[in-house]
């Protein structure tokens, strides 16, 4: 039985019990009603019937006044009348009333004997006798009446006790079996609701700390049920549903695992042609020098310089393939001092130029520190190159204000910024994509990675990069690292 | 008494030559035995049925091990050097392209004693491979012949 058909049940219940009580209550207060009526007529019956013939029988028979005689038949009439109300209907009542009709008609009949009695005869003994005789017969006959009538009170007073006591046991029945019904109900609640809901509770707690396998299996045929069976159901699918993930995860490590073992070929075997090409043009010059002229000598320059630019190109490539693989390692890092030791190599590498490092101490991050050595790194020495033509190259690191121009909000971003030939700002957006070059390789040599590799670390770190220069002004770039910057 | 042979273990053959091409410009006198691919180095190391007359007696002063290389590839010889007491205390320099983190790592987990990156530049090549003679030939204490 489901939950709805229960409630709608005990409703219906309740509001069945309610009436009934209703219509008990309406029955008794009609028998009350009934019961009282006969208690009143017979109190009538006694008081102003009976009580009252006597009264006027003796009042008559004291002082033998026609009135008293008019009186008499009226109160016969009026007790007439009162035995007339059709309102006795037990047996034992209509017995009872049947005995006082017939004392009563027995009074119709002697008291106008008495009555005749005095009008035809003059008063002797033996009249009087006659007439004592005749009153003393009244006065059983009404002393009868007074006891049935009695009887009649009594039974109706009974019968008044009984209504209210049987009225009282039904209301109490009712009463009882109804809370017993509640009580029932609530033991339904708690055993066929409150019972399920706690396992499904504990079944959902299950299943979200990952144990997909669980099932809540209630076999109810409530509502409860339902909700279990389609509880077990979306739980089979979400199983099905992370199989079919993890077997997709494991065919994107494969492939991954793939591209990795391709990205392994690359580095190995097109280096080593290369090296062979640069080698032997070497071994040519060397060997065969006699035999070349300058022009011979100016085409081996250039195999080798094409082949140390491949070569160059292959690494970068790599570095660009590594930057996004392997797990983003986030701890702190003192950008400041990973910069100094990145600008000493520089200068290092470069020992005839004048290149004046500014780096603002203290800065620090939350980041991966290798890959943010290979962006600074790319970073500051795109700065050197492009800054080669000043007679002191002036290059900045540091954090400030500067507004991000896709969301045009102030944020606090790091920045390098030299004061090199910098470019024209509606080519910036080609800045970051592979082998996207702004200027002439014969000008500023490069292969046009180290940026789409910078850009690629600084969305690892979840963070933005953006430029700004203008011809000969220098350059600006700005980047910031995802939440922990 | 004639100086202890050098292992080349390297599959392509522009690389053996060039390789001999730099040591004899840095003048390494040792010999230089090639084994083009894992099978042949621990043939020429452990001794086979194939090359009988080789006595497995005759260890190398140095090995250079590429670690690309068919059938077995350099890992692996590698792990059988370490293995064998016979071979355990030569000194092997991994000479590879690869720059890969994962090779280097495992190059050093397998206890190889260098691991150098070949350059493209043959300048640069040629350099790298005095400074390895000077270092392992030279300079650095070999391990007692047993």
């Amino acid at each position: 039985m489901t939950i709805r058909h229960r409630l709608t049940l005990s409703l219906l219940l309740s509001g069945a019990a309610m009436l009934l009580i209703f219509v008990v209550q309406f029955l008794a207060v009609q028998q009350v009603d009934l019961a009282l009526k006969k208690s009143i007529l017979a109190g009538d019956i006694t008081a102003s019937g009976v009580a009252g013939l006597r009264s006027v029988t003796m009042d008559y028979v004291l002082s033998r006044q026609p009135r008293a005689l008019q009186q008499w038949q009226q109160r016969h009439d009026s007790m007439h009348a009162l035995l007339d109300t059709p309102i006795f209907d037990q047996d034992a009542e209509r017995q009872i009333v049947a005995r006082l009709r017939t004392r009563h008609d027995y009074l119709g009949e002697i008291f106008p004997r008495l009555a005749r009695l005095h009008t035809e005869t003059e008063g002797n003994a033996l009249q009087r006798e006659v007439e004592a005789r005749l009153v003393t017969q009244i006065m059983v006959a009404t002393q009868d009446m007074v006891t049935d009538s009695n009887l009649l009170l009594r039974m109706a007073n009974a019968h008044l006790d009984r209504i209210q006591r049987r009225t009282g046991l039904i209301v109490s029945v009712i009463v009882v079996g109804m809370g017993l019904f509640v009580v029932l109900n609530m033991m339904f609640a708690i055993r066929g609701v409150l019972t399920p809901v706690g396992e499904l509770q504990r079944g959902a707690e299950r299943v979200g700390s990952g144990d997909l396998a669980y099932r809540t299996n209630l076999k109810l045929d409530n509502e409860i049920g339902a909700l279990s069976r389609a509880f077990d159901a979306m739980t089979a699918k979400l199983e099905q549903t992370q199989a079919e993930l993890e077997a997709n995860a494991l065919h994107l490590r494969e492939m991954i695992r793939e591209l990795e073992s391709f990205s392994y070929s690359v580095s190995h075997d097109l280096r080593a042609p290369l090296r062979g090409i640069d080698g032997w043009s070497l071994a040519l010059q060397e060997d065969y020098g006699a035999v070349l002229d300058a022009q011979g000598h100016q085409y081996l320059d250039i195999v080798r310089t094409e082949a140390q630019r491949m070569g160059q190109l292959i690494e970068d490539l790599l570095q660009l393939s590594r930057v996004t693989r392997g797990e983003l390692a986030r701890a702190p890092v003192d950008l400041s001092a990973l910069a100094q030791s990145v600008a000493r190599r520089l200068k290092d590498a470069s020992p005839d130029r004048a290149i004046e490092f500014l780096i603002q101490p203290g800065l620090a991050a939350d980041a991966d520190a290798r890959l943010l050595e290979v962006a600074l790194t790319n970073l500051l020495d795109n700065a050197c190159k492009f800054s080669a033509m000043r007679e002191v190259a002036r290059i900045e690191f540091g954090r400030g204000a500067a507004q991000d121009p896709v969301t045009q909000a102030t944020t606090q971003a790091y920045f390098v910024r030299d004061n090199g030939v910098g470019f024209d700002t509606t080519h910036a957006a080609k800045l970051f994509g592979a082998f996207q070059r702004l200027h002439a390789a014969s000008e500023f040599p490069g292969t046009g990675i180290g940026l789409a590799t910078v850009q690629r670390i600084v969305h690892r770190h979840g963070g933005r990069i953006w430029a700004e220069a203008q011809p000969n002004q220098g350059a600006c770039f700005y980047f910031t690292l995802g939440k922990a910057a | 008494m004639n100086p202890r042979s050098i292992l080349l273990v390297e599959d392509n053959p522009s690389d053996v030559a060039l390789t001999q091409r730099a040591m004899a410009r840095s003048a390494i006198k040792n010999p230089l035995v090639v084994a083009e691919n894992g099978q042949q180095a621990l043939d020429y190391l452990f001794g086979s049925s194939a090359n009988a007359s080789h006595s497995a007696g005759d260890t190398p002063i140095l090995i250079l091990l590429d670690l690309k290389l068919p059938r077995i590839d350099g890992l692996e010889v590698l792990r059988r050097i370490r293995a064998d007491s016979r071979t355990r205390r030569i000194p092997v320099v991994i000479l590879t392209s690869s720059g890969e983190q994962t090779d280097i790592a495992a190059g050093y987990d397998l206890g190889a004693n260098s691991y150098i990156r070949k350059p493209v530049d043959f300048h640069q090549f040629a350099e790298t491979i005095r400074q390895l003679g000077l270092y392992w030939l030279v300079i650095n204490e070999p391990p007692p012949k047993r």
